[in-house]
């Protein structure tokens, strides 16, 4: 079972994944207009990430990434560190900022952007070693901290107006719980990260066995969100 | 972000089972905690629900109360003016009738008695035409004589005037209606029918069909007029009053037309009622 798990367990990831692009590939027409729509592209988005960044498991497949395992970008840390942690991470709170009504929320998302993008790249200049040895914990937690709130002002948002009557038709709740999921359980295990080593299978299977389960949970609601939701318009 | 293989050993460091259980242990506090927001999301949302369709059912309760006043004040506008006209117009004209039998006997030119006694019989015409019409407002009157009957009364009245036939047409067996007052609402219904006939259809033929059904009354009222195009008329008063009125019973209403066809109204009015309406 181990070692069933341990040889594949980047495609159960993938798998899970596919189904959520592939609900938004059928639904991508019914949110046509919606903010929404912005949203099935992060999850296109990021599967390809999740393809590319795997890179790093075929060294000894593919010859032609040989010189990549020569050089500085031989480790995937810096991949996921830039188009992950900052490309996707704000593009959810863009999405967030397009979702919510109240000015406010609005204005201070749109700040806590601009700040968590300043001090990434103001922290990645200080320690450019880092950019490549590991996805450094700070960013990581920032990155968790952006998102939360992102989630937790739409929640707000919700409770403060009457589109709580409606909310399990709103996509935007469902993208909102699998999101909140998936962050407040990941950003911890930041500190665990000093496991990561070969040695330590105990903790790399179940730190698998997490992110396995929490991706399948997200990439499950996403996709049932999608399907089930009805569009709604937004006055921007 | 899930696979990455670190090949540098860094860090030789490995975790302890204490460590471990943590983690899990970490991970299902944070699932139950957010459980419990997705829950009180759930709570809260019934609540609000509930609030909200509460006050609907206040604002509807209201407005049901309200159209009961303005129908109840009506009536007695209505009757008040049926009174005016029996005991104030009528008597005059009956004085006026009486003076004339007077000064017939008075009298002896031919000519003169002929054109004379058109003139009287105009006054006696115009007094039963008086009484009809104040009959027909007043509800009390309505109700003493019955609904097929004040129906048949008041298209004798609307045939006098411009109709070339108006009938009544009476199907199945009659059946007692549970509540009078209901009577009456369908009555003003078929009344405010009548008057838009009148006034706008310039139709030759009226017909009302009352079809006695096993638990419901069928009312067809029709006419033969110039219609109008259900799409672009306006909703006068007249059309809002019939269908408000209409929905004060829990009765379904129907207005059919179409310009040069003739204006057809169905109405549906089930014998048994679920509630007790204060009306």
């Amino acid at each position: 079972m181990e070692k069933f798990f341990i040889e594949n367990y980047s495609y159960l990831t993938y798998f899970v994944e596919l189904v959520a692009v592939i609900s938004g590939i059928i639904t991508y027409k019914k949110y046509k207009g919606t903010p929404a729509t912005f949203f099935i592209k992060i999850i296109w988005f990021s599967f390809f990430i999740e393809l590319i960044g795997s890179y790093s498991n075929y060294y000894n497949t593919f010859e032609f990434l040989k010189p990549i395992f020569n050089s500085i970008f031989k480790v995937n840390y810096w991949w996921y560190t830039l188009t992950y942690l900052i490309g996707v991470v704000i593009s959810i709170s863009i999405f967030y900022q397009k979702i919510l009504e109240n000015i406010k929320f609005k204005q201070l998302l749109k700040y806590l952007t601009i700040a968590y993008f300043l001090s990434v790249v103001i922290y990645l200049l200080i320690n450019p070693d880092l950019f490549f040895s590991q996805i450094p914990p700070v960013i990581s937690i920032l990155a968790g901290i952006l998102v939360l709130t992102s989630c937790v002002l739409y929640l707000v948002e919700l409770l403060l107006t009457d589109k709580i009557i409606n909310f399990y038709n709103s996509v935007y709740f469902y993208i909102t719980v699998g999101l909140f999921f998936w962050w407040i359980v990941v950003t911890p295990l930041t500190f665990y990260d000093v496991y990561m080593v070969n040695s330590d299978w105990k903790y790399i299977l179940l730190k698998w066995q997490v992110f396995l389960s929490l991706n399948f949970m997200m990439y499950i609601v996403f996709a049932v969100g999608l399907l089930i939701s009805k569009p709604e318009k937004v006055n921007e | 972000m899930s696979n990455f293989i670190i090949l540098l050993l860094k860090d030789p460091a490995t975790s302890t089972a204490a460590e471990r259980y943590l983690l899990i242990y970490m991970i299902f506090v944070l699932i139950a905690i957010t459980s419990l927001v997705i829950l009180f999301f759930i709570v809260f949302q019934k609540r609000k629900n509930k609030l909200l369709i509460d006050k609907i059912k206040q604002k509807q309760a209201f407005e049901k109360e309200l159209s009961n006043a303005q129908t109840e004040i009506q009536e007695q506008t209505l009757k008040n003016i049926g009174w005016e006209l029996h005991d104030n117009v009528g008597q005059l004209l009956a004085a006026a009738s009486m003076q004339l039998n007077i000064l017939k006997t008075k009298l002896d030119n031919d000519d003169v008695l002929n054109s004379f006694k058109d003139a009287s019989d105009t006054v006696k015409e115009s007094l039963k035409e008086v009484r009809m019409l104040s009959r027909s407002l007043n509800n009390e009157v309505i109700l003493n004589i019955g609904f097929e009957k004040s129906i048949s009364n008041e298209l004798d009245r609307l045939k006098k005037m411009k109709f070339a036939s108006a009938e009544l047409n009476v199907k199945g067996d009659i059946v007692e209606f549970e509540n009078k007052k209901h009577e009456i609402i369908i009555f003003r219904i078929l009344q405010e029918f009548f008057s838009n006939t009148v006034k706008y259809s310039e139709a030759k033929n009226l017909s009302v069909i009352l079809d006695y059904q096993e638990n419901h009354l069928k009312i067809i009222a029709k006419d033969d007029g110039v219609g109008f195009d259900m799409t672009t008329v306006n909703k006068g008063a007249g059309l809002l009053n019939m269908q408000s009125r209409a929905e004060l019973i829990n009765m379904e209403y129907q207005l059919l037309s179409q310009p040069g066809d003739g204006v057809t109204l169905e109405l549906l009015y089930p014998y048994k009622h679920d509630t007790l309406e204060p009306f």
